[in-house]
Parts: structure tokens; C-alpha cells; sequence
């Protein structure tokens, strides 16, 4: 996974923000995931497609972390959400 | 059956409780040695040999009936219901977790039961009400005789249908539901009760809901919604207590006491 791969939703996942955290229902294994706020940040800007430098963009002024932190976050995530196929190549 | 069942059901114990099967547009659940229904434009059962016709009942008010209310969109969950006040409280679990012994022995103390197994909730403006189902509750011999203090059958393999009576009250009217409590560990020794975070009570609602057809993408979009509604807008709590006959009325006083005091109002 590198900064300059799009992504996109999967077609099978449902999101819903529950209670400050964001629940995932993939649809197509009927399996459910929560993301913390954090992590429901993150994929409310993924939601919006583009790749993950675009999205690292987007919310860099939101924590104060460095650049090289956050984009290491935002990889470690994405790469969880790929390997669950929450996401898929844009 | 020559395609495998696209869902299964699992008891407690890792038995099979229920296969799902596509039949066209049609389904087919089968209830292993116990009966097949088959839902369609009709509804048609088919006993396997020897089944006691009230388990064929039982099946299908307390499994079939829900299954097809969910279908049509109706909000269902594995759970017991009690009217306490005007509102209603929910016990949620799974088979064998002591939903119908709790709502039997509240009902015996004069509190009416809604349901035993499978609570319909409605979402209203102003929150959410729950109906009555039908009026009996099932319960073990060992239940039975317990907390309704009569003579229990002998066969132990086979619930008692413990009909509404002056004696077990039946709460007819739909009433507005105050508290959905999750029944947990049967190796407490205290009753505890917990608030339960609402993505975490989505999470239980998911596990204890009827659902028909689990590959149907629109109806389990809306079921996420509903259930995500749902775990926002109720007061939801974990219920831990001994799974002991005589603990029953220090629990149910536990619980009273809670919703009356604990449970914000909805």
C-alpha cells in the first residue's frame, strides 16, 4: 500500500456512526467492524475516494501529529481495510 | 437439498438449529429432525416423523412467525419483555440463557410478560414501543416448576407451554419500551448491570435479531440502520446475575430497581 493508491468503498460495506464510533457491516460476509473516532475520521475522508496522500491531506490540520505519523496511521488503516476488503483499488 | 444452505444457525452448544435454503424465490428452513418449513406465497410445514405437534408450534411462533415479520421490514429481536409502570423492559439473549424463566417469574410477581422469545419493537417519534407477542411463555420443567410453583411435565426434553393467566399476566396493549438489557454471564454470583455503549449494543442487536435472508443486500442495509437507530435511541445495559431459582427475586428487585433509578428517560 503506498500514499499515492486510490481507493474506493466496497460496494458490500455499510457505515454508520454509533455512539461517537463508526460500525462497518460487510455485507458481503456479514461481518461488523468498529472504528474508534479517530479511525471513523479517517474513514469518513476515505468515504470521499481519491488516494491516501489526498486523504492524509484533508485532515492533517485536524491532529497534531506529524506528517510522516499520520501518513503511517492512515497506511497502517487502510492496509487493515484492504485486507478486510472494506476497500478496494479506486 | 442440492445447494448447500446459504445461512445456519448454531445453538449454544454447536448444533445445527437451523439451515437456511433457497428454494427460486423461495425459502426453505429446516429445523434438523424436527421439521421443515418451506415460505413462499404459502407457508407450508413439513414434520419429520414423531415431533410432538407443540414443538411444531412453537417453532413456528417463535422462530417462523419472526423471521417473516423481519422480512416485511418489522424490527425483531431474541428477546424476552416485561411491563413494569406502562414501559417496557427487554432481556435479550440467546436460547438457554434464561429469557423466559426472567420474564415467568417478573409475570408470577405481577409484572406481565410482552413476549418470551421474540420482541417486535416499533420506532415512533418520541422512541420506541414494544408490542405484545403471544400470549404463553415456554420454560423447562425445571423453570417451571420453580418459579411457577406447578407440577412440571416429565419429559425434559420438551419446553411447557405455560399459558397467560390471572396468575402470569399478559401485557396486551403495546407499550413504550424503557430498557433493553443484554443477559450475560451465568457464573455471576452478584447481579450486575452495566450501561452498554450504543456500538456495542448495535454489535448484540446484530447477534440477536431474525433475519430470512442474510444475502438480501437491501434488506440488511435497512436491518444495519434500523438496529444502529436503534442502539443510539435505547437505554441499553449488560445483565449479569446467578442462574439460580432462589436468586430470583433479589434479581428481579436488582432490576426494578435499576430502571426505575439507573435508566435515563428515552
Amino acid at each position: 500500500m503506498n500514499l499515492t493508491d486510490a481507493l474506493a468503498l466496497s460496494d458490500d460495506v455499510v457505515a454508520r456512526e454509533v455512539g461517537g464510533e463508526t460500525m462497518l457491516l460487510d455485507l458481503a460476509s456479514g461481518t461488523y467492524f468498529g472504528l474508534d473516532p479517530v479511525g471513523g475520521r479517517l474513514w469518513a475522508v476515505l468515504e470521499q475516494g481519491g488516494t491516501v496522500a489526498q486523504a492524509c491531506e484533508q485532515i492533517a490540520a485536524d491532529y497534531d501529529v506529524s506528517r510522516d505519523q499520520l501518513e503511517a496511521d492512515m497506511l497502517a488503516l487502510v492496509g487493515q481495510l484492504v485486507e478486510r476488503r472494506l476497500l478496494v483499488p479506486g | 437439498m442440492a445447494a448447500p444452505p446459504y445461512d445456519r444457525w448454531l445453538s449454544p452448544d454447536g448444533e445445527v438449529a437451523i439451515e437456511f435454503y433457497r428454494q427460486g424465490a423461495d425459502y426453505l428452513l429446516r429445523f434438523p429432525d424436527r421439521a421443515d418449513f418451506a415460505i413462499g406465497a404459502a407457508l407450508t410445514c413439513t414434520p419429520a416423523p414423531d415431533v410432538p405437534q407443540a414443538l411444531i408450534t412453537a417453532l413456528f411462533n417463535n422462530q417462523i412467525i419472526p423471521m417473516i415479520e423481519s422480512r416485511g421490514g418489522a424490527l425483531v429481536l431474541h428477546a424476552s419483555a416485561i411491563a413494569v409502570d406502562g414501559h417496557a423492559l427487554g432481556f435479550l439473549g440467546q436460547s438457554g440463557r434464561g429469557k423466559s424463566t426472567l420474564a415467568a417469574s417478573f409475570a408470577r410477581a405481577g409484572m406481565p410478560f410482552l413476549t418470551d422469545d421474540g420482541l417486535v419493537l416499533e420506532r415512533h417519534a418520541d422512541g420506541y414501543v414494544a408490542k405484545p407477542s403471544l400470549p404463553y411463555i415456554r420454560l423447562w420443567p425445571d423453570s417451571e416448576s420453580a418459579v411457577l410453583d406447578i407440577s412440571a411435565s416429565d419429559d425434559a426434553e420438551l419446553k411447557s407451554h405455560v399459558s397467560s393467566s390471572p396468575g402470569v399476566p399478559f401485557q396486551h396493549e403495546a407499550i413504550p419500551l424503557r430498557a433493553l438489557y443484554l443477559l450475560r454471564d451465568d457464573g455471576a454470583d452478584t447481579v450486575r448491570i452495566d450501561r452498554l455503549p450504543p456500538s456495542a449494543a448495535l454489535a448484540a442487536f446484530l447477534q440477536h435479531a431474525f433475519v430470512l435472508d442474510v444475502e438480501d443486500r437491501a434488506r440488511v442495509r435497512a436491518h444495519f440502520d434500523q438496529m444502529a437507530g436503534l442502539a443510539e435511541a435505547a437505554a441499553c445495559f449488560t445483565l449479569d446475575y446467578p442462574r439460580r431459582y432462589d436468586d430470583l427475586p433479589a434479581v428481579r428487585q436488582a432490576i426494578l430497581s435499576h430502571a426505575k433509578t439507573g435508566v435515563c428517560p428515552l
